[in-house]
Order: structure tokens, then sequence, then C-alpha cells
């Protein structure tokens, strides 16, 4: 079937959600308000109006054309998966060319973006950023090896540091942290998702941690990794970046991620892995908002 | 000090507990969410008040830094630097009673958000027995933040006139639509006369009084409002002389030109007489609702005490705009002409919401006909 600006079966409004979901708006916007938080921490007062926008723009950019390469690549195995079966490019309804131009578009004015109005450094981690997910992840890791999500969460852990970056014009040991924690984060929260979607992975013939190495050995390792995050979501706290309000915001919310994987460990149902999942989604983003509080109380109170 | 230090911890206590306390009360209640809905709304009104004394008695830049005042959480603690402040600049912009305004419209601005943080979190987990989408209250929440950060921006851009309107406008937003996330949670809107042209004039009714806001914003925030010191003619003239393209370089800081020259006279006259001028379409196009209004009142009372409504805050507007500047601008009007202006946008944005079928849309569950 031809699809065209003007067949009645593909409407202009149709073709542009079309382009909108090549960009994966909802991972698409986690990732630019992991950012943009990195931008409020990395200063005592309030970020500058034009880095802010045109910061959050750039890396929003960035990042959707990362996904929307992540889609071209990806488009046989999605359309094997239940999941991302409904992906424009899986289903044939959005030719290759214009993905990938529709890509290298968003790339560039992101990137203008960035060296214009933030700064280089940012424009370069940001890259790299890109590239570390659309080509790193995507086409080594991802097929490879049941690391994959990782090695390769270090691109999806990264946009904190873009953000401090772009306030601060570089990356400090607090940032780093930012970083550290996502890094931790992505395994427990990942795996729990991949448990449920066993059947759709295995399909997919991608070597996910369940597929290769069987459910018990992935509920193990989503436990020893909810402990480490706890270790580790602490260390904002001991360089004295965050306060005590952090601290036990992090101990509680860590807590209420052990349990959840605990609970994984003893007995595997859908039902929890779902809940762990779902838990994870919170976790993060209540954590960051903990982080946040306590940076401005913090001003206040020094 | 250590009295002030328990006080704080007591105070920053209290703010910790109101989310879970909110949640316990609320609890998936419906009816009980609507009523804290209304709470906000009227706190948020007020708030809007309070924004509008801490702007009128040019208290804005009272703590020059953000979030804290001289890096301290109140005036008491920072009352050095204050003091030094004032001993150098006795009517600068940093007194211990300007400090004492801005901090506290912080604080009342924390309170606020802290609530409207609880009616998102609440939101999402009564959404099964509310039968409504969590989006509005999450939007609300995006809404507030960037809020936040335009009253941080009035403090670091140094009263800059476009922050300022805009910090105005976006709690006018605000306000708008912590109503109908309210008006949302009714089950039954009141039974509707069908006729076309009502539902038109008043979205007329609503764009022309928001630009009208903007208008007035922009009034107040470049210091206009004393420009023309005469009512109805303008320094006594019908049209007087005026300089257009500098009133509305929106990017300009407060009381220069962009090149850091001094803002001509003529260019607060031109903002001055555009919301004065102004002011006479949306009377009319306020009048001409009120009529609408008023003639299908017989078949829905409750279009009558709209237009009585709007009517009286029409004629508010009226008088204490005529105040502001023949009485040479007393600080209480100016606050109830801001007031006012708000009242009018939420009134209107009810209305709106009301005429295009309300809650009915909204509701999933409730049957297209239940209030008839």
């Amino acid at each position: 079937m031809q699809a065209s600006a003007t067949d009645p079966a593909h409407p202009p409004a149709a073709r542009v959600r079309q382009f909108i979901d090549l960009t994966k708006p909802r991972v698409t916007m986690l990732a630019v308000f992991c950012a943009v938080i990195g931008m409020f921490l990395a200063t005592p007062g309030m970020v500058e109006p034009v880095v802010l926008v045109a910061g959050t723009a750039g890396i929003w950019l960035l990042a959707g054309g990362a996904f929307a390469v992540n889609c071209l690549i990806e488009q046989r195995i999605d359309a094997r998966m239940a999941r991302t079966r409904a992906r424009p490019l899986a289903r044939g309804e959005l030719g290759s060319t214009p993905a990938l131009a529709f890509a290298i578009a968003l790339a560039a004015a992101g990137s203008a973006l960035l060296y214009v109005w933030v700064n280089a450094l940012t424009m370069w981690l940001t890259i790299a950023t890109f590239f570390g997910y659309a080509f790193i992840y995507t086409v080594v890791l991802k097929p490879t090896t049941p690391q994959n999500i990782v090695i390769g969460g270090l691109s999806g852990a990264m946009p904190p540091a873009l953000g401090w970056a772009a306030v601060a014009g570089e990356v400090g040991a607090e940032a780093v942290l930012l970083v550290l924690i996502i890094f931790v984060w992505t395994p427990p929260h990942f795996w729990a998702l991949a448990l449920y979607r066993v059947e759709d992975y295995r399909k997919s013939g991608l070597p996910m941690l369940p597929v290769t190495h069987g459910r018990r050995f992935t509920q193990l390792h989503i436990l020893l990794y909810t402990v480490l995050l706890t270790a580790v979501s602490v260390l904002p706290f001991v360089i004295r970046m965050s306060g005590w309000l952090y601290l036990v915001t992090a101990l509680a919310l860590g807590a209420g991620f052990i349990g959840h994987a605990w609970r994984l460990y003893r007995e595997y149902s859908d039902a929890r892995a779902r809940a762990t999942f779902g838990y994870s989604l919170w976790y993060l983003a209540a954590l960051f908002a903990a982080l946040l509080v306590d940076h401005y109380l913090q001003g206040m109170l020094a | 000090m250590h009295a002030l230090g328990l006080a704080q911890l007591l105070l920053l206590g209290a703010a910790v507990a109101a989310l879970p306390l909110a949640w316990a009360w609320v609890r998936g209640d419906a009816d009980k969410y609507r009523r804290l809905v209304w709470v906000t709304t009227f706190l948020t009104f007020d708030l809007i008040l309070f924004g509008a004394f801490t702007r009128l008695t040019d208290s804005g830049l009272g703590c020059p830094d953000w979030p804290g005042c001289y890096g301290h959480s109140n005036p008491v603690a920072a009352l050095d630097q204050i003091r030094a402040a004032e001993r150098a600049l006795p009517d600068g912009p940093v007194t211990l009673v300007k400090a004492w305004i801005e901090m506290l419209h912080r604080y009342f601005a924390m309170g606020v958000g802290a609530l409207i943080t609880a009616l998102m979190i609440l939101a999402w987990t009564g959404r099964r027995r509310f039968g409504r989408s969590p989006w509005p209250a999450t939007a609300l929440f995006a809404l507030v933040c960037v809020q936040g950060a335009f009253g941080a921006w009035t403090v670091t851009l140094k009263l800059m006139p476009l922050v300022v309107t805009v910090h105005l406008l976006l709690a006018i937003v605000l306000l708008c639509a912590l109503g109908l996330i309210g008006a949302r949670m009714r089950e039954a809107t009141p039974a509707l006369p069908r006729r076309p042209v009502l539902p038109r004039a008043a979205a007329l009714a609503l764009i022309l009084v928001a630009v009208q806001i903007a208008l007035g914003g922009w009034v107040s925030t470049n210091y206009a409002v004393l420009a023309c010191q005469d009512f109805p003619l303008c320094n006594g003239a019908w049209i007087p002389e005026m300089e257009f393209g500098r009133a509305y370089d929106l990017t300009r800081p407060l009381g220069r030109n962009d090149d850091g020259s001094l803002l001509p006279v003529q260019a607060l006259v031109a903002i001055h007489w555009v919301h004065r001028t102004f002011a006479w379409i949306v009377l009319g196009v306020l009048a001409w609702l009120c009529l609408l209004l008023w003639r299908d009142g017989d078949r829905a009372p409750w279009l009558r005490r709209q237009a009585l409504t709007l009517a009286g805050l029409a004629l508010l507007q009226v008088g204490t705009g005529i105040s502001n500047v023949v009485f040479a601008w007393p600080l209480a009007v100016a606050v109830i002409h801001n007031g006012g202006a708000a009242a009018m946008a939420l009134v209107l944005a009810l209305l709106n919401f009301r005429l295009a079928g309300g809650a009915r849309r909204a509701s999933r569950a409730a049957p297209a006909d239940a209030a008839a």
C-alpha cells in the first residue's frame, strides 16, 4: 500500500502523530525531566531562563533523535513483539528514509540549540549519549549480551549530567553521583519488566537475562541490585551534597524497593513483577523530587 | 534565635505532614477531594492578592536572592545584612518590612505548591473511584512548577516586566485551572439553554478579558499607572503623544530601553492608554454577554446569577481602575483591581466550562441528562 501525504487513510495529523511516536515521547520526557533536575541541582539559586529553555529543548530534540534511530534499527525486532508491534515503522506505515531524515534533523537542531545558547561541553556530551544509545547500545550490546542494559544503561543514566553541564559548564562529582544512581537503578527496573514480558523477548531473539539465564537468576539479580542501589543512593548525603531530609527519604524509598524485590525473589508472579516495575518508576521520581526539595531547603536554611 | 529555629522545624514538620494528612482525609472520597480543590482555589486567590500587594509595595526585591533571604530562611536570621542594606539605601529595594512581605509571599506560595502536589497525588491514587482522569491535576502540578520558576526569575532578573507579567498571568491561569478541576468533580451540571450565540459570546469575553489582564499586568509591572493623570482624558487629550515601539518591547529591563537608556514617558503613556482604551471594548462585550445571560435566565435561573456576578465584577473593575488614576494609586484599591481581574477570569472560565457541557463531558459515569 502506498502511503502519501494526500492519502485519505493517512491525513497529515496522523502523519505528525507517527513522527512523534517515533521519538518515544514518554521515555524522552522522563530523560528530559532528569536533565532538568540536574540543571536545578547544579546551582544554589535559579537557572538562567535561556539555559533552561534552550538546554531543555536541545536535550529533548537530541533524545528524540536517538530514539528515532533506535526505532529505525529495531523495526524488524519490534514487529515480532506484542509490546512494540504498533510502532509506525514496525507496521510499515512510515518509510525508513523519512524516518532517518527526521532523526538527523532533530539531532542537528538539538545540537545547534545547545551550541549557541548553552555550551559546547553540553552539546558534545549529549551527542556522545546519542551515539551511546542509538548505536553502541542498540546495534552492539542489545543483540549480543545479557549485560546489554547494564552497560547500555549508562547512556540512559546521562541526562542529569547533561543538565548539570548545561548550567555549571562542567561535570562535577555530584553530577557523576546522579548518573550512578540511575545507572544502578536501570537493571532492576528493566529486569522486572523483562520477567513478565519474557515470552515476548524470547520471540524477539534478544538475549535478555530471563531468557538466557532463567527467571530465578534474574529475581536474585534484581534483589542484589536494589541493595546496591540503596547504598549508592546514600552517597549524595555522604558527600554533603544533600541533607537529612534526603537521607531519610532515600532510605525509606530504598527499603520499599528492596521489599518489592524480596517478595519477588521469594515467590514469582507476574503481578509481583509488575508491582516491582511500577514501584521502580515512582522510586526514581520520588528520589529526584527529594533531592530537589532538599537542595532548596539547604539553600534556605544555610 | 533558638525559639525561631524550633518554630521553623515545627513549620517544616507541618508542611511535610500536610501531604499524608490530606491523603488520610480525602482517601478516594470524591466530595472531600472537591472540597480540597476549592480550598486550594480560595488560597490561590488570596495568594494572587498577596502577590499584588508584594508588587505594589515594591517588595519584590525585598530579599535580593532566591530561594533564601541572604541565604537565610527568614528576615530575622538575615537581620544584619538587611540592616546594612537599609543603612546604605534607606529608600532602596531592601528594608526589613519589604523583606518580610517578600518572604511571606514565598512561604504562602510554598504552601499552595504543597497543596497542589497533594491534589496531583490524590488524583492518581483516587482515579478509579473518582472516575476522572488524573492528567489535569498532573498538568496543574507542572504549571505550579513553572510558576515557581517565574517567581524565582522575578527576583534574579530584577523585576523584568515580562517575567513579572507572566508570573501574574500564570497565577491567574492556575486559579482558573483549579476552578475547572473542581467543577469537573461534580456529577451534574444545571440544564442548559441551547442557543449557540451564548457559548460564543462567553468564549469571546474570556479571550478579551485575558488580553485585557495581560495589558493591565503590563501597566502595573512597568509602573505606568500614573502616566495618564486624569480620566477620561489622558493628560488633557483623547489621544496623547505616545511611543508604541518601545512600550511593547518585551525583552527590555524595568524602566529602561534595551540599550540601557531610560524609557521615555511617552512609552509609559502608550502602555497606560492601550489598557484603558481596550477596557471600553471589553466592557461592551461583557455588557452584551450579561444581556444574553439575562435573557436566557427565564429557562435557567443560574444564568441570571452569572449575569449579576459578571456585571458586578465589571463595575468593580471600572470603579477601581478609575480610582487608581484619579486618587493616585491607593494601595488597597490597586490590590482590589488585581483581585477583581483574577475573579473575572475565574468566573468566565467556569461559565465557559458549564456552557460547553461541563461535568457531563468530564464524567464517564453520569448519564447525559442527570440534571434535567
